[in-house]
């Protein structure tokens, strides 16, 4: 699709626009405003996906797309440089499609100030847009820290019980604390090279010990978010705590905020100090990875399984990345992207029941399936999917980052590997106590989902399948950007090699041998050529 | 005549003398005829505010070059210009605040007509303090401004807090005042100078001053650096700051939390890196133990402070740590990065002083006085409560509102200059300070069970006040977006004081 018009622009400015229009509306008028709002967010989908069909896939000669740059503080060299790969325009894409679905959500639980709440929502969605797609550290860092102040109000406000107020407390401190170490990071870099641009520091070389300074800044930050088991306690709060659209935000794109940030800055601008601190961050992976699977075993919140559950998944995506495989990689963004539907989904879900009875504890449920048949249809499928049954979205991304992380470190792998039987004894416990089983007598009211409760469940079941089994057209946007950090992370160019080549043969190639590009014993590059004759 | 000629640069004090008079002509006549005795304030600040448009027009037609006037007595330069500006602007502000204010308590017959007037007389201190190039000139500006607060402090009669403060505020401002004649009289003592030109170029070349008038300069600077550090308030000498902010009348808290932090700190520029440059390595270590200690104090004093205008107190003397971080620097980027950080600092206390003015509580009609006082305000005043609570975030320094980026410049000064432990703790600290903050965004947005809301929802806020607070809160939202103007002002200053 051949546009002259940049939709880049387009795409981040019309969440403001909508947030105009809605700011007009009277909160009086109740209807209006849920129908308006509803609207203009199905409408930013609708213009995000502008991205995904006018992105160039296979483009190797500039990596960030739709580039624009707007100058901004000239003292000091700074401006608003944006620019989109194929990793973050999927992000944007499941931000913007993730909104709709709060507000259709949180349409009749959310009982006082809808007005300013669905402001809120479009309020993160625009800045989420902007985290996504600029490309300058000191925005990335302004707009990464502003959405804590939204996010901040919609847990505290909005949340269902008075450990809201703690919880938000917990969510805002522990990131702002993580982040100003990024902060300073940021400024030392600026101090050395008398840049932030991402696109001119991918090119500049950093002294070793520089590098695990500025790497561990930003892993600071980043590990909050991801989050890894010391410093994941806000994150089960702030779930617990926050109205389901909450949930679901911080579920589908907040946690992939610190994966994002280490995939798109620790790793390709630190190379060395990622390899330097690679079994560190291996081993408190795998750790979160066992604690918070065997943490959730024994939860009694419902929401407080997922949310475990979702530590337990992005440490297994940071397990993919550090992997130092072109699959590894790959797979954690699949991983991801795959997370943000499942999870959201199954906050959706407990959402749904919580608005019917009231609680999130499990004991209070059981036998769902006698009279919620359809809901017990999506819940099975969105918990098959939380445990990565082939055929499901999440399935895809687990075996790459097992494929990937088995060439860094096999003894790691194997630990984390118990997550996937780990996961499958709680997503498969948790539906056997809540769907299955004699009815509880404590349940009074029998109603299955509503009209509206069945379009966007339905939905979300639809696309885990979907994607789990056309996983391709996701991951062959991914091809340039992750083979782009594969070869930063080991020196080797990417014009050279990939341009030659088609993504089959090097996605087949990536299965077998995952260790492609390097030969693990001398640590020099295989010329690509030999590796593509030894495959025949 | 070199004098008659020299006083056309005096214009905008010569006016405001006069206009203060007549201010006060005006008050004791309208008081004495007029049959209701609030009369006299109303009238008084309103025309306190008209004279004050007048002021701003001759302020910009003043002669524009650099000069110094009277015998070097006085200097005038672009610094002494932005700051002369940057103070009529806010006070226009603060007296339109003021017309509701004054409207509002007129009925505990507190306020008469001299309160507007011992504004003026304190502001012609502050234009003779900014443009002072003489020791002298100095101690007379700084004495008539503090006189002026002193009595402001303490005005409130009737109420023994008020009382209480103003003494305080008294009995330390007179020693700071002491203290800092005490370092002039050394300097005149050793060297026969109290001109800034004159000791500039007297200590240019420090190899060859004698030892003992050496340590004596150093000794008087130090006194002088210490008087002025205690006017800002910077820790370790601010124990005055938040009993007299506590105890005095809210308007007046806002008055001097704001106005006077911009002449005294002018002036702290100026001395310290004109006259002293050649003492950096002493005060740059000296600047930034102040700032390190004001960035405990200030944390940690607000922590779990409960009252409204004693946190804000120490909050200012955080505020303050990070500008003295700045200035230890010794550099142009710090005079730059502490100008912008006052700029917007100063902003942002005074959208927070006017939001804090434009509630009554609803049993005794005073205003707000406990951070418990803001609950359920996001359910009654939404707008309002969603500017204050920008305005908070910005004080924590979130991005992308303004305070976010004066203290990124700050960090990123200090970081350039090497200080890369001082840096580490100023965020750190900012992480601190950024509790409180958030704790008084928690009360006024997350508090709606008890439901009792303590301030008055009866009338909306008035016109006075929105008209302020929109305008300070459109700064602190919007700088964001071209930070550039300001920052260009700032550097044509700092480059300004090194010519």
């Amino acid at each position: 699709m051949n546009m002259n018009i940049n939709v880049l622009p387009i795409v981040i400015l019309a969440p403001l626009v909508s947030m105009i229009h809605i700011f007009l509306i009277s909160s009086d008028q109740l209807s209006l405003l849920k129908r308006k709002s509803l609207e203009h967010s199905i409408i930013v989908f609708i213009i995000s996906l502008l991205l995904y069909t006018s992105y160039d896939r296979y483009n190797f000669e500039d990596l960030f797309q739709f580039s624009f740059d707007i100058g901004w503080i000239n003292f000091i060299n700074l401006s608003f440089t944006y620019g989109v790969d194929g990793i973050s325009i999927f992000f944007i894409i499941l931000t913007s499609f993730l909104i709709p679905i709060c507000i259709i959500s949180s349409w009749e639980s959310i009982k006082y100030r809808f007005k300013e709440f669905v402001l809120y929502l479009f309020l993160i969605e625009f800045l989420l847009f902007n985290v996504f797609s600029v490309l300058d550290l000191i925005l990335f860092y302004a707009f990464f820290e502003s959405v804590l102040i939204p996010m901040f109000i919609i847990i505290g406000v909005w949340g269902s019980r008075n450990r809201r107020i703690y919880a938000s407390y917990q969510f805002f401190l522990y990131t702002f604390l993580g982040s100003v170490f990024m902060l300073l990071g940021i400024i030392y870099i600026y101090y050395i090279t008398g840049s932030t641009d991402y696109r001119y520091l991918l090119t500049v070389d950093f002294l070793p010990k520089v590098q695990i300074f500025l790497w561990f800044s930003f892993f600071m930050s980043f590990a909050v978010k991801i989050p890894i088991v010391p410093l994941h306690t806000w994150l089960p709060e702030a779930h617990v705590e926050a109205p389901t659209a909450g949930s679901v935000l911080l579920a589908g794109v907040l946690l992939k905020l610190g994966a994002y940030g280490l995939l798109r800055f620790s790793l390709p601008l630190f190379p060395y100090a990622t390899h330097y601190f690679t079994p560190l961050v291996l081993t408190i992976s795998v750790i979160s990875v066992v604690y918070s699977s065997l943490t959730t075993l024994r939860q009694v919140d419902l929401k407080k399984v997922i949310a475990y559950s979702s530590v337990a998944h992005m440490n297994l995506v940071t397990i993919g990345i550090f992997s130092h495989t072109y699959v590894g990689i790959n797979g954690g963004i699949a991983l991801m992207l795959s997370h943000g539907i499942v999870s959201s989904g199954l906050f959706l879900c407990v959402g749904v029941i919580y608005d019917r009875y009231g609680t999130r504890l499990i004991k209070y449920y059981g036998g769902l399936i006698n009279f919620m048949p359809s809901y017990g249809i999506i819940f099975v499928i969105l918990s098959l999917a939380n445990m990565g049954l082939p055929g499901t979205s999440s399935f895809v991304g687990e075996m790459l980052i097992f494929l990937g992380g088995y060439r860094i470190n096999s003894f790691a792998l194997f630990l984390a590997c118990t997550s996937v039987i780990f996961s499958a004894a709680y997503s498969v416990w948790l539906c056997n106590r809540i769907m299955f089983g004699p009815i509880n007598p404590k349940i009074q009211r029998y109603s299955d989902l509503n009209e509206r409760e069945n379009t966007y469940l339905y939905l979300m079941a639809f696309l885990v399948i979907f994607f789990g089994f056309y996983t391709d057209s996701v991951m062959e946007y991914f091809h340039v950007p992750s083979t782009f950090v594969y070869c930063l992370l080991t020196n080797f160019f990417v014009q050279d090699a990939i341009t030659l080549y088609s993504i089959d043969e090097i996605l087949a190639y990536c299965i077998i041998k995952p260790n492609f590009f390097i030969d693990l014993q001398s640590g020099m590059p295989i010329d690509f050529l030999m590796a593509k004759h030894n495959l025949k | 005549m070199n004098f008659l000629n020299d006083l056309i640069f005096f214009l905008p004090e010569i006016y405001m003398c006069f206009g203060l008079m007549f201010v006060l002509i005006n008050g004791v006549y309208v008081q004495k005829y007029s049959s209701i005795a609030t009369e006299s304030i109303k009238y008084s600040s309103k025309y306190t505010l008209g004279m004050l448009f007048p002021l701003l027009a001759l302020l910009f037609f003043q002669p524009k070059y650099d000069s110094a006037l009277i015998n070097a007595l006085f200097i005038n330069n672009q610094v002494a210009f932005f700051s002369k500006l940057f103070v009529v602007v806010l006070f226009l502000s603060l007296s339109i605040s003021f017309l509701s204010y004054y409207k509002s308590e007129s009925s505990n017959l507190n306020f008469g007509y001299e309160y507007p007037v011992l504004m003026l007389l304190a502001l012609v201190g502050m234009f003779f303090l900014i443009s002072s190039n003489d020791f002298l000139i100095l101690f007379l500006g700084i004495e008539l401004q503090s006189l002026s607060l002193y009595v402001l402090a303490a005005s409130k009669k009737n109420t023994i807090t008020s009382l209480e403060s103003g003494l305080k505020y008294f009995v330390l401002g007179a020693f700071s005042s002491g203290i800092i004649l005490f370092g002039i009289s050394f300097l005149y003592g050793s060297t026969g100078m109290t001109n800034f030109n004159d000791l500039r170029y007297f200590l240019l070349n420090l190899d060859t001053l004698e030892e003992s008038t050496f340590y004596i300069c150093l000794i008087s600077f130090s006194f002088i650096l210490v008087g002025l550090l205690f006017k800002l308030p910077a820790a370790p000498f601010h124990s005055w700051a938040p009993d007299v902010y506590t105890g005095s009348p809210t308007a007046i808290t806002a008055f001097f939390s704001i106005i006077p932090k911009i002449a005294i700190f002018t002036v702290l520029i100026k001395l310290v890196y004109t006259i002293f440059l050649c003492f950096n390595q002493y005060w740059s270590f000296f600047l930034l133990a102040c700032s390190i200690a004001s960035f405990v104090i200030g944390s940690l004093g607000a922590l779990y402070n409960t009252n409204l205008k004693r946190l804000m107190a120490y909050g200012t003397i955080n505020h303050i740590g990070f500008m003295l971080l700045a200035l230890s620097t010794v550099s142009v980027e710090g005079v730059q990065a502490s100008l912008f950080y006052l700029t917007i600092y100063l902003t942002l206390n005074l959208n927070f002083f006017t939001i804090l003015l434009s509630f009554r509580k609803i049993d005794d009609k005073r205003v707000l006085f406990s951070i418990a006082d803001f609950s359920t305000l996001f359910y009654k005043e939404p707008v309002i409560a969603v500017l204050l609570i920008f305005n908070l975030f910005s004080m924590a320094g979130i991005p992308p509102l303004s305070g976010f980026f004066s203290k990124f410049y700050v960090v990123y000064c200090s970081m350039n200059s090497g200080m890369i432990f001082a840096s580490l703790f100023a965020v750190l600290v900012s992480v601190i300070s950024c509790f409180y903050y958030i704790r008084m965004v928690k009360i006024s947005m997350f508090e709606y069970e008890n439901n009792k809301s303590v301030h008055a929802n009866t009338k909306p806020v008035s016109d006075d006040f929105s008209f302020v607070i929109v305008v300070t809160s459109l700064f602190n939202l919007l700088l964001f977006i071209n930070p550039n103007f300001l920052l260009s002002i700032c550097y044509s200053i700092s480059h300004n004081l090194f010519l």
